[in-house]
């Protein structure tokens, strides 16, 4: 047993470790090498317990970076502290072996989606291509001839039993870890530091930089090229992955509905109008990429191929590249590098076969156990015979036997191991590295490391990234890599996609909704609070039509219906009643339409506000509808500060830009909205209000103080109409809210800076400011003291222009992110 | 025979569409049996963008983009066409033994058997099974000339289903065609494409007209044609056989083809995505007029 706190003895470790590793391992070779005796010299100096400490920091940081969010939550990723020093030498070979299977993969793209000379010759045998589901007839000579296909490949490598490295799988098709591989670079920078800054090593940002300028069409439409990072939808597993990318990359992160096709040019739909695109980096599968021409969906943009076609769009990669993620060119890399590229195949492939060759498929069948089973119809459906059950292995037999040439079969590589830090030990774990590579200017280049993942069981690692796994930094070794970082230098020719005109129309549109739904919700449980302890106190019928207006208020802030009675029971069981799921305009629904926007532009908002609105969604699931009232009360008190929270936040992590604002627009929209139907339902439907009821409306409005310390009398109806409708120092009056609204709509994007005057949003707003300020109060009220027919109109009116306002936003802004629908279904 | 062949498309929008993608594919294609005039289509509203291409087989594609506010397109394509007579359609059972193009195919690697080994793979609107082969085998004899059993297949499809317009839709499925024995000219040549290439016989769809001839004593109706569909089925000497199991008829002068593909999929007339406009009215008129042989098409 290791002593806690006392120094670690690295001789102790290496002999505990090397009984323990079994077969092929990247570190025992490589001990006394000074790299690794360094970086574990180091290790062993800080003592178990500060490593535990670091090890949790480690987890801690990538939370922090969001890294580990998904919207399923299935999947949680950790990140050894020790990272896996690769030998330099052997880098270079895998360098020089990945750019050579980057212009392999390239050249046979070209030949398929062209001539198909290796389907002619022989090379390759043609149902392996036909069978394969991602061979797109369409995309054929979707490029001119001479064109470079393949501009960035994902290559997962692993140690065959000879201990080379091997190539076992490639991702032309949105290689997934790009992501992942930076945020545990600054992961590890940020928790060790010291270690880090010592190990002289090859920076990752040299790379992004690089592909950032592959990214870059040779004809930029103007000199300030706009890229793209096209993503599915925020249900994507791998979204935030994308949208750090984006981020990191400086590229807007686009989805279907933000692309627009029109006049030969790909156009990017935002808040200043139509931008054209000049790149695209695709990370949606290809089938799903244009509903016009591929698959019907509502992911994709119609024109994506024509635009391509017409040679106005740098896809990366095109359409029509995934078929080679099948592993259908495992078995014939070596052939087909020596007939396209006259070479030997330096990085060697793992062994596979397909079974549509007969000699294969004996060999396959012989070997089952070995095998990982590709299906092509169905690509990215890998079976592990080994872990499969007898009856399945049967099944799978039988399947494969009766249609041979739909089945690849890959053996399972034995991988090496190599050394993790867990529970004060150095643990063995298999490992596999998914490397990157990238064309640009006729240069390949691979990023210095990689994502590598360890795991406990080899034949996990080989189906996929999918699974749990335990990533590691690698680190090469260098001496001539200068420290780039793209966050802060000015190196990029890549314009800056996040200017305040360049948002989206469509993240504009959820964000305003957000705002909507978020003030709704709140304003929902506001006046709950206050009509529940008012009902509860009633006890005689008569009482109950006094308390109608605020229970009438609550039950339709959501469009839902109210059913006037004389039975407190029934008033207070419409009311917990909009906590029903099943509600379509119930608390949940509003809750639902608030987290269904603010997931579509997750990438706003930040892990805490998150965080938050998980537990503002557990407390309204939770909500005790049927206890007492005050437990209900205590609940909604719960629930608007989990919103004061939340609002917080935003204010204080959303950058000041239009994001922001379109926010801001929809809360106070929404404020005034709701407002003034609440005023008209208190005082212009039930003409006589209770002081018990005015009381409750001033609380619900949180100004019930103001009130207090304003007037120091009774309370009046006047004088509450005043201090909510028109008063433009109470934060929670229309007055406010219009003098907000008219602020901030004179801050939107100009759409036509030609035309001179002001536009509809701030026509309307300049008339509702002047109605409110133009206000008589006196003639509001009757001589007998009750509200005149002028407040209902009044009030009317109001509710007229602010819907308005609504129509007018939308029709500038959000028309754009209609998704385009197909006409004849196919 | 020369026809001049209008295909009407009128689309009725109960609200306004900014925004219109379609492609069409209604270029009638040169053939060794068919000579073609360039077709002329007219959209209207008028496109903003309007560019052809045509795909893997040789098909003709356009792709139009219509972005001005309208309630109604019309598409509208002429095309001016003389089908000859075809050379080989008479000697069925001249053509191979059906196993021996299966073993033909196992290692035939020209651009014409290459194209024929595509044509035998499933796709999603024909796929291939069990059912489907023991359907074709029913009629295909051991050593049977392959087109001799795609004569007898297309026959026993006609024989054995209803035509019936109001049963089918784009996306039933081949095999409830199959089993309720109903459908349009379409889902029995998907059907027949679907059984051969269960046996592993290369087929392919074909879309185009057939000029209808009215009953005796009876003036032709302008517009009451429609578009048609069929299969075809390959043999390495004689290349590609047409046969309609809709008519029991063995395609000539009267078929003109538009284009050929996998399935429907492949060649779809005329399809389109619209931002806006909710429900819409679909109208189409196809007119197939046979010209007098001295109506010179100046070909």
């Amino acid at each position: 047993m290791i002593q806690q706190d006392a120094p670690l003895s690295l001789d102790n470790l290496t002999q505990a470790y090397r009984r323990r590793a079994k077969g092929m391992d990247e570190w025992l070779p490589h001990a006394e090498d000074d790299s690794w005796s360094d970086v574990l010299g180091w290790f062993t100096d800080q003592g178990s317990d500060t490593l535990a400490g670091l090890t949790a920091d480690l987890q801690h940081q990538l939370r922090e970076h969001g890294a580990t969010f998904d919207p399923q939550r299935q999947q949680s990723r950790t990140v050894d502290l020790l990272p896996w020093l690769i030998d330099p030498a052997e880098w270079q070979q895998l360098e020089a072996g990945l750019g050579q299977r980057r212009r392999l993969l390239s050249a046979v793209l070209r030949d398929i989606y062209g001539p198909q000379e290796l389907l002619k010759q022989g090379i390759l045998p043609p149902e392996l291509i036909y069978r394969n589901a991602n061979y797109l007839l369409p995309c054929h000579h979707l490029l001119p001839e001479e064109s470079e296909w393949l501009l960035l490949l994902g290559c997962d490598i692993g140690r065959d039993s000879a201990g080379r490295f091997c190539a076992y799988g490639d991702c032309t098709l949105a290689p997934g870890g790009m992501g992942y591989v930076l945020e545990n670079r600054v992961a590890i920078n940020q928790v060790i530091p010291e270690l880090s800054r010592r190990f002289q090593k090859r920076q990752l940002a040299t790379f992004f930089k690089h592909l950032q300028k592959a990214l870059v069409p040779q004809m930029p439409y103007s000199s300030e090229p706009l890229i793209g990072l096209m993503t599915r939808n925020y249900r994507d597993r791998q979204y935030f992955e994308h949208a750090f990318l984006a981020n990191y990359l400086d590229i807007a992160l686009v989805h279907g509905a933000d692309l627009m096709y029109k006049e030969g040019r790909l156009w990017l739909k935002t808040l200043s109008g139509l931008q054209p695109l000049d790149a695209l980096m695709r990370y949606m599968p290809d089938a799903l990429s244009d509903p016009l021409e591929l698959d019907a969906s509502v992911a994709g943009s119609p024109g994506l191929l024509q635009c391509i076609r017409q040679g106005n769009l740098l896809c990366c990669n095109p359409p029509g590249v995934a078929f080679i993620d099948s592993g259908a060119l495992l078995p014939y890399m070596d052939i087909l590098c020596e007939h396209l590229l006259e070479e030997e195949l330096l990085l060697p492939s793992a062994p596979a076969f397909w079974c549509g060759e007969e000699k294969h498929l004996a060999r396959v069948l012989k070997q089952l156990d070995d095998m990982i089973i590709h299906d092509l119809e169905r690509p990215g459906e890998l079976i592990a015979v080994a872990q499969i059950s007898r009856s399945e292995r049967d099944a799978l037999v039988e399947r494969v036997n009766a249609d041979p040439q739909r089945y690849l079969a890959r053996q399972i590589l034995p991988l090496s191991t190599l050394p993790v830090w867990q529970q004060n030990e150095l643990q063995s774990r298999s490992v596999v590295l998914r490397t990157f590579v990238l064309s640009q200017e006729q240069k390949d280049v691979v990023m210095p490391g990689g994502l590598a993942r360890c795991h406990d069981q080899p034949v996990q690692l080989q189906l996929g990234l999918e699974a749990n796994f335990m990533a590691k930094d690698v680190w090469l070794q260098s001496q001539t890599d200068q420290y780039i970082s793209l966050l802060h230098s000015a190196l990029t020719s890549v314009r800056l996609s996040r200017k305040a005109g360049l948002l989206p129309s469509r993240v504009a549109d959820h964000l305003f909704w957000m705002g909507r739904y978020s003030e709704r919700l709140n304003l929902a449980c506001r006046a709950l609070r206050a009509a529940l302890p008012l009902v509860s106190t009633v006890v005689k019928e008569e009482q109950v039509a006094t308390l109608t207006p605020m229970v009438e208020f609550a039950c339709t802030i959501n469009g839902g219906t109210f059913t006037t009675t004389d039975s407190p029971d029934e008033l207070t069981a419409q009311l917990s009643s909009l906590f029903a799921r099943d509600r379509l305009d119930g608390l949940l629904a509003v809750m639902q339409s608030l987290i269904m926007n603010a997931q579509s532009v997750r990438e706003f908002f930040s892990e805490d506000t998150w965080h938050v609105l998980e537990r503002l969604q557990h407390a309204l699931n939770n909500f005790p509808a049927q206890g007492s009232t005050s437990r209900m009360v205590r609940a909604l008190d719960d629930v608007i500060l989990l919103q004061s929270a939340i609002y917080g936040l935003n204010n204080e992590t959303m950058s000041r830009t239009q994001t922001l604002r379109f926010m801001d627009i929809g809360q106070h929209l929404e404020r005034a909205m709701q407002t003034t139907a609440m005023l008209e339902n208190v005082f212009v439907k039930y003409p006589t209000p209770p002081a018990s009821l005015m009381e409750a409306v001033l609380r619900m409005a949180d100004t019930l103080m103001t009130y207090r310390r304003r007037y120091r009398t009774e309370l009046h109806p006047i004088a509450i109409i005043d201090l909510l409708l028109l008063d433009e120092g109470t934060p929670r009056s229309v007055g406010y809210q219009c003098i907000r609204l008219k602020r901030q709509v004179n801050h939107l994007p100009d759409r036509d800076s030609t035309l001179p005057g002001l536009n509809a949003e701030q026509r309307l707003m300049v008339e509702l400011v002047a109605l409110l300020q133009l206000v008589d109060l006196d003639a509001l009220m009757s001589e007998a003291g009750k509200p005149s027919e002028q407040l209902g109109d009044l009030l009317g009116r109001i509710q007229t222009l602010l819907s308005q306002l609504s129509d007018a936003i939308t029709l500038a802004y959000f028309n754009h992110a209609d998704i385009p629908k197909p006409i004849v279904r196919i | 025979m020369k026809y001049q062949i209008s295909h009407l498309t009128q689309y009725h929008y109960l609200q306004d569409i900014a925004n219109c993608y379609n492609l069409s594919c209604l270029s009638p294609r040169k053939l060794a049996y068919q000579k073609t005039r360039k077709t002329r289509l007219e959209v209207s509203p008028s496109p903003s963008s309007l560019y052809d291409h045509l795909d893997f087989f040789g098909n003709r594609h356009t792709f139009f983009h219509v972005n001005k506010l309208h309630t109604q397109l019309e598409v509208k394509v002429t095309s001016l066409v003389e089908v000859l007579p075809r050379l080989g359609s008479q000697q069925l059972e001249e053509s191979t033994p059906w196993e021996e193009l299966l073993v033909y195919l196992g290692h035939a690697t020209d651009t014409q058997a290459l194209h024929a080994r595509l044509l035998r793979t499933a796709t999603r609107m024909t796929p291939t099974d069990k059912l489907f082969r023991d359907f074709a085998m029913e009629v295909f004899e051991p050593g049977m000339p392959v087109l001799e059993g795609a004569k007898r297949l297309s026959h026993r499809i006609f024989d054995e289903f209803t035509y019936d317009p109001g049963f089918t839709t784009l996306a039933t499925p081949v095999h409830t065609v199959l089993q309720q024995k109903r459908g349009v000219c379409q889902d029995f040549a998907q059907l027949a494409i679907s059984a051969l290439r269960s046996m592993g016989i290369p087929a392919r769809y074909v879309s185009g007209y057939l000029e209808t001839i009215p009953p005796p004593g009876q003036e032709r109706l302008v517009g009451a044609d429609a578009s048609h569909a069929w299969f075809a089925v390959f043999d390495p000497i004689l290349g590609w056989v047409d046969f309609d199991p809709t008519n029991d008829l063995i395609p000539d002068e009267r078929h003109i083809t538009l284009a050929f593909g996998r399935d429907y999929a492949d060649v779809v007339p005329l399809k389109g995505l619209m931002s806006g406009g909710g429900q819409h009215q679909l109208t189409v008129q196809v007119d197939v007029m046979p010209l007098a042989d001295s109506e010179g098409l100046g070909l």
